[in-house]
């Protein structure tokens, strides 16, 4: 009995001592040629796309999680692409970040966006980097891909006459003249051009790079997914 | 501001998956880190540099950014394919972080074996598999390497074809071998070969000019000698533009056949014309490039029209004017193609002036300068005014990369009195050379400013120039490669100084990059070879920082060995920023035992016929077989042992040696032992036969010079009944003599010729001292002299003036007072004095007339030797020498001293008597002049040689034998030779 005792005095001595098993701080979940993607990268990946977007951080699914994670990849991507060009100014980053703050009403002051950010685990460095590389790879891609946007006249009165029209109808209001909407519209059909010209230079980039995924779940989750995102070779390296 | 879609996924997420808790942030940030453990490292990577590349510092709080920037920077070293950051408790509030590493592995030795014999070989193999020693190895690879090779052996015929792999991990050195091994399987014939369109053939012809049958078996080249085949078959028939492909190949597996389809189109014949000018079929050919590209095109028929062109002006017509019509009518199964040509007047550019160069002499200038007066090559000259436009822009360009930027070069035409007759003057305004005001090194922190400067050739008021500059780049890339910098970057900058165009401020700066050294040298593949042989050949050892010229030295010298087929040089995780790296040799040992056997002849003018009725010798052929072993790394070392032998009727020879080169592991040292046993008749007078061993130490005094100290001891025995019929009786018991000589020797080689197989420059002397003595275990007590001199000078352009003067001398002493007959100095034939049959020069036999040799000799060689003349069918491999040799072999040395301005025989006519009391003297100067035709090959230029004896000696013959009365004779004039290798 007091073998026992002494026991079970010993396993909760060690628990309350330590407070903790063994924990993984960090590690290597994929690498994109040969450069190594952590899992604090995704998290942060994670975090950021909820505060951006004024979400409770919630549970995450796996299909949630698989698209942080492509994300991710095409991020790293760009970014050994750019290397060191494009940086934003401090200046478009504060502006950046004013904008993610609007969506908080209870973040007036600077310690309540400093709790803000502290409850998705951010520092305001932490924010800050990761909003200069958000910038950083926009600008990059705005400057790869929109010098080669065009958009015709012909499209942009297709637009108004066969879609903004009659959606404005419908919710019973009056449209306003092509001549006042058409430079909203030029941008709007520019950025969707944008957006899948964005799509295939990523499918191009993928199936030429080295992208080996260590972390099983995404390994299978990116193979659920199939093309276009697993063009580029999904198996990690093994001895 | 655009909305933010950009790096959304594509995919929408699913909506019925399980959902998971994000780990929270605050659970280890801001524990203390009580330790920093390293788990899963080999013993040999320094941990030291890796704990520098950890940014979390022991005692501060965990800090998840430097957690994360650690195992980026740990993941860079390319040592690791996994790093995982793990925390234990380490007490209250305080972890243990331990770093847990699985360690990449790297391409070791590649190995392929069962590949087929008419397959690729195993260097192919290993190359189609892409894994290269040193580079990260992954199973991918491996698979992809599997691909590659089947692929290879496919394009072989092997479609059945399997491979298997096995692989060797080496923990401890991060290296993984692969060992591949083939299954051929049945090689496949071909098929059925269908050709379709208009090809002008069947198909079985067409099978036929291809080469390609149906059972054939399938070759790698089986396609492509098929088109190259039929390509050429239309090409004769001038169906210049036949188009011909494959259209598909098809495997069947059923019966290992492939099947083949090819597209034909003959199109029409193309016929070439020239107006206004007569060219040859073959001239043709060579200047209007749509023979030989098979093609018509616009722009193959505009470069036949300038090759026209420049051929017409090299002919004289200068202003030459080529038109080309083609005429392609409808429906015709022909092509014509003229050239109509306008020659204009025929001129000679008799010279070509150049004025005002001060910095580069003419012979620069000249050099670079298309345009060209009238030579024995250029009857005519070369000139039209685009050439001379083409040559002011390079001499231009010439002064302006030398740094003067304000150089005025112009050319001008000038006209003769005379038609026909014209001149060009070039004249340069140099103007001021643009000079260094100031220069600066920016960003070097290893090595210091001045140690900097001293390498490199620009320098404050120093002329500068674009090309100096790219110069002292090379040198300052090559220094900081050679001293492990590998990442070294380089930018220069050039500004004027104050505005002032001639004065510039430099400014180099230097990006260094990481530091690498070698932390090991790891060399794989050694066999028989002892591992300290292959260490003492490495320069570059561990600690030492990465260096290029180190490495190519350390291969260069393992190649030099002579013991290796291979030696494949890399470093371990090229990629990888580690800064300690491992250096790999890869060694594949050649075979040890190789095998020689040849069959040859050689002939020229004396060579014996018949023994003892000529004895000036016949013109005739002698065949020879010759058998030779050899055993390299012996003993694991780079020694070797050689067995060679030769078998004909002039030579009967075996001899066998042992070498060191690097004697008691001394660098400058070698020793040789060798024994033979040789049976020949070089001279006419008799057949030796020679047992001798030697032994021989060469020292290495300098790259230039060596010395041979050597000792031979040999037998010579002469066989008595291989006299002449007839030779002296009073002769025979002397030299019948069996004769032992211990002779040790000194020889001192001085070489300084710029090719030692065909020398254009330079000079080449030896002297050779020997001493035969009793003490030494020789029956014959003599000294002996050998001196030569060899010179060779260069002059214009590609002419080569050679000569050399050899003068050797023996002299008897003590008891003896003849030397014997195998011992003494013998002349004439392809190598020495060219107006004699092999070794006829000198003294003779009076009963027989064969020559005795001498005590002395003197040997003076002159030979111009011309450039290569371009011919048709040999191109420019053939060249044309003229030479004079003169000299002799007397009796003594006396004789040799005193007659060395005599250059006709004395007393002649003591030879046309026939009594026994006369006394022929052979004591003078012998001369002959002639030429000879060199033709270069990849060992040597082969050589004819005729040489005409100018003052040929007479001698008599005054032993009657059968069918030979006694008589007088005078040595053939008329000699030739056919050898390899220069005379001298």
């Amino acid at each position: 009995m007091r073998l026992k005792f002494a026991q079970i005095a010993i396993v909760l001595l060690l628990a309350t001592g330590c407070g903790f098993a063994s924990q993984v701080v960090d590690r290597i979940i994929a690498t994109v040629n040969g450069k190594p993607v952590l899992q604090s990268e995704l998290e942060d990946e994670i975090r950021f796309e909820a505060l951006q977007e004024a979400r409770p951080l919630t549970a995450v699914t796996a299909a949630e999680r698989n698209a942080a994670f492509q994300r991710l990849i095409e991020r790293q991507l760009l970014l050994q692409q750019m290397q060191d060009l494009y940086m934003p100014t401090a200046a478009e980053i504060a502006h950046r970040e004013e904008d993610i703050r609007v969506l908080y009403a209870s973040a007036k002051s600077n310690a309540a966006w400093k709790s803000v950010l502290a409850s998705y685990g951010f520092t305001q460095k932490e924010l800050d980097d990761l909003i200069s590389s958000q910038l950083q790879t926009l600008r990059f891609v705005e400057m790869r891909l929109r010098p080669t946007v065009r958009v015709q006249r012909s499209e942009i009165v297709a637009y108004y006459n066969d879609k903004l029209v009659p959606q404005v109808k419908r919710m019973g209001a009056e449209p306003d003249p092509l001549s006042a909407v058409a430079d909203k519209i030029e941008e709007l059909l520019t950025q969707q051009k944008i957006d899948k010209m964005f799509s295939t230079w990523m499918q191009n980039l993928r199936s030429q790079s080295e992208i080996h995924i260590m972390d099983p779940e995404l390994k299978g989750a990116a193979k659920d997914t199939e093309a276009p995102f697993g063009a580029g070779g999904n198996e990690a390296p093994s001895h | 501001m655009c909305a933010l879609p950009m790096l959304v996924s594509a995919q929408q997420p699913a909506t019925s998956a399980k959902a998971t808790q994000l780990p929270a942030r605050t659970s280890l940030q801001g524990m203390k880190v009580a330790q920093i453990d390293f788990q899963g490292l080999v013993a040999t990577i320094p941990q030291a540099h890796l704990r520098s590349l950890v940014q979390q510092e022991v005692g501060t709080p965990l800090d998840r950014i430097k957690i994360r920037d650690s195992i980026k920077a740990l993941y860079a070293t390319g040592r690791f394919t996994d790093i995982e950051a793990v925390a234990d408790p380490a007490g209250p509030d305080e972890i243990k972080l331990t770093f847990i590493f699985k360690q990449s592995y790297f391409a070791g030795v590649v190995s392929v074996d069962g590949f087929p014999k008419s397959g690729p070989n195993e260097s192919q193999m290993v190359n189609a598999s892409k894994l290269q020693l040193g580079y990260t190895y992954s199973k991918e690879k491996v698979d992809q390497a599997v691909q590659l090779m089947l692929q290879l052996l496919q394009d072989y015929g092997y479609y059945h074809a399997t491979i298997t792999h096995q692989e060797v991990a080496h923990p401890e050195t991060q290296q993984m071998d692969v060992a591949f091994h083939v299954a051929p399987g049945a090689r496949a014939r071909v098929g059925t070969v269908a050709i379709t369109g208009n090809s002008g053939f069947s198909v079985g012809q067409v099978e036929d000019i291809g080469k390609i049958h149906p059972h054939d078996w399938v070759r790698f080249d089986t396609v492509s000698r098929a088109l190259q085949r039929l390509r050429k078959k239309y090409q004769k028939q001038d169906r210049l533009e036949a188009q011909i492909a494959l259209t598909d190949k098809k495997y069947n597996p059923a019966n290992n056949t492939v099947d083949y389809s090819f597209e034909v189109d003959r199109g029409p014949t193309v016929e070439v014309d020239v107006e206004g000018a007569n060219l040859s079929s073959g001239q043709l050919r060579k200047y209007v490039p749509v023979f030989e590209e098979n093609a018509v095109d616009t722009d193959l028929l505009n470069e036949g029209r300038r090759n026209i062109r420049d051929y017409m002006q090299s002919r004289g017509y200068f202003d030459a004017k080529i038109e080309v019509k083609e005429n392609r009518p409808a429906n015709s199964s022909q092509v014509h193609i003229v050239y109509a040509v306008d020659k204009g007047e025929r001129q000679k550019l008799t010279r070509v002036v150049i004025k005002g160069n001060r910095y580069f002499d003419r012979d620069t200038i000249r050099e670079r300068m298309i345009v060209q007066p009238a030579s024995m090559v250029l009857s005519h000259g070369r000139f039209s005014q685009s050439a001379l436009a083409r040559d002011v822009q390079s001499i231009t360009d010439l002064y302006q990369s030398n740094g003067f930027e304000s150089v005025k070069v112009s050319g001008e035409v000038m006209h003769d009195q005379k038609k026909g007759r014209m001149g060009v003057t070039i004249t340069i305004a140099e103007g001021p050379q643009t000079r260094v005001h100031s220069l600066t090194i920016k960003g070097n922190k290893s090595f210091s400013d001045e140690e900097l400067l001293s390498k490199i050739d620009t320098g404050e008021g120093q002329p500068f120039s674009p090309a100096i500059a790219a110069t002292d780049r090379e040198t300052l890339l090559n220094f900081y490669f050679n001293n492990g910098f590998p990442n070294v970057q380089f930018q220069s900058e050039v500004k004027p100084h104050n505005g002032d165009p001639t004065k510039v401020d430099v400014t180099y700066s230097i990006n260094e990059g990481s530091r690498v050294f070698i932390s090991r040298v790891l060399v794989s593949g050694l066999e028989f070879t002892r591992p300290y042989i292959v260490d003492r050949e490495i320069e570059i050892k561990p600690g030492q920082p990465l260096s290029q010229e180190a490495m190519l030295n350390s291969q260069r010298r393992l190649y030099d060995l002579g013991i290796f087929n291979v030696v494949d040089m890399a470093i371990q995780n090229p990629d990888g920023a580690a800064t300690y790296k491992t250096l790999l040799y890869n060694i594949k040992e050649a075979k040890r035992y190789t095998f020689n056997y040849g069959f040859g002849f050689e002939f020229g003018t004396g060579t014996n016929q018949a023994q003892g009725t000529s004895p000036q010798g016949k013109t005739g052929i002698s065949p020879r077989v010759s058998f030779d072993v050899t055993r390299i790394n012996f003993r694991g070392r780079d020694q070797s042992i050689i067995f060679k032998s030769r078998l004909g009727q002039l030579e009967r020879r075996a001899l066998l040696s042992f070498d060191s080169p690097r004697w008691l592991d001394l660098p400058n040292w070698r020793l040789t032992f060798t024994t033979f046993y040789d049976n020949s008749r070089d001279v006419n007078t008799f057949a030796s036969e020679r047992l001798e061993g030697s032994a021989q130490l060469t020292e290495v005094l300098s790259k230039a010079s060596q010395l041979l100290y050597r000792f031979s001891y040999r037998r010579v025995k002469v066989d008595p009944s291989s006299f002449p019929v007839g030779f002296s009786p009073d002769l025979i018991p002397i030299y019948s003599r069996p004769v032992r000589v211990g002779m040790p020797s000194l020889t001192y080689i001085q070489d300084r010729r710029d090719d030692p197989v065909n020398s254009t420059k330079g000079v080449y002397n030896t002297l050779d001292i020997g001493v035969a003595s009793g003490y030494f275990g020789s029956e014959a007590d003599f000294g002996r002299i050998l001196a030569q001199n060899s010179t060779y000078h260069r002059f214009g352009k590609g002419y080569v003036f050679a000569r050399s003067l050899r003068i050797g001398v023996e002299m008897p002493y003590g008891s003896s007072n003849i030397i014997p007959l195998p011992e003494r100095f013998f002349a004439g034939g392809s190598n020495s004095l060219r107006g004699f049959a092999i070794n006829q020069a000198g003294p003779r036999d009076p009963a027989t007339g064969s020559p005795l040799g001498g005590n002395a000799m003197i040997i003076n060689n002159l030979e111009l030797r011309l450039p290569p003349t371009p011919l048709p069918f040999v191109g420019n491999n053939v060249s044309f020498v003229l030479f004079h040799d003169m000299g002799n072999v007397f009796s003594t040395s006396n004789e040799m001293w005193h007659n060395l301005w005599r250059f006709s025989q004395r007393h002649p006519d003591t030879c046309k008597d026939l009594s026994a009391n006369s006394k022929c003297d052979f004591n003078y100067m012998s001369q002959a002049v002639g030429g000879g035709i060199r033709y270069k090959t990849p060992i040597g230029p082969v050589r004819v040689d005729l040489g005409y004896n100018l003052n040929a000696p007479l001698f008599p013959i005054k032993q009657a034998s059968t069918g030979v009365t006694p008589h007088y004779e005078r040595l053939k004039r008329f000699n030739f030779f056919f050898s390899i290798g220069q005379t001298f």
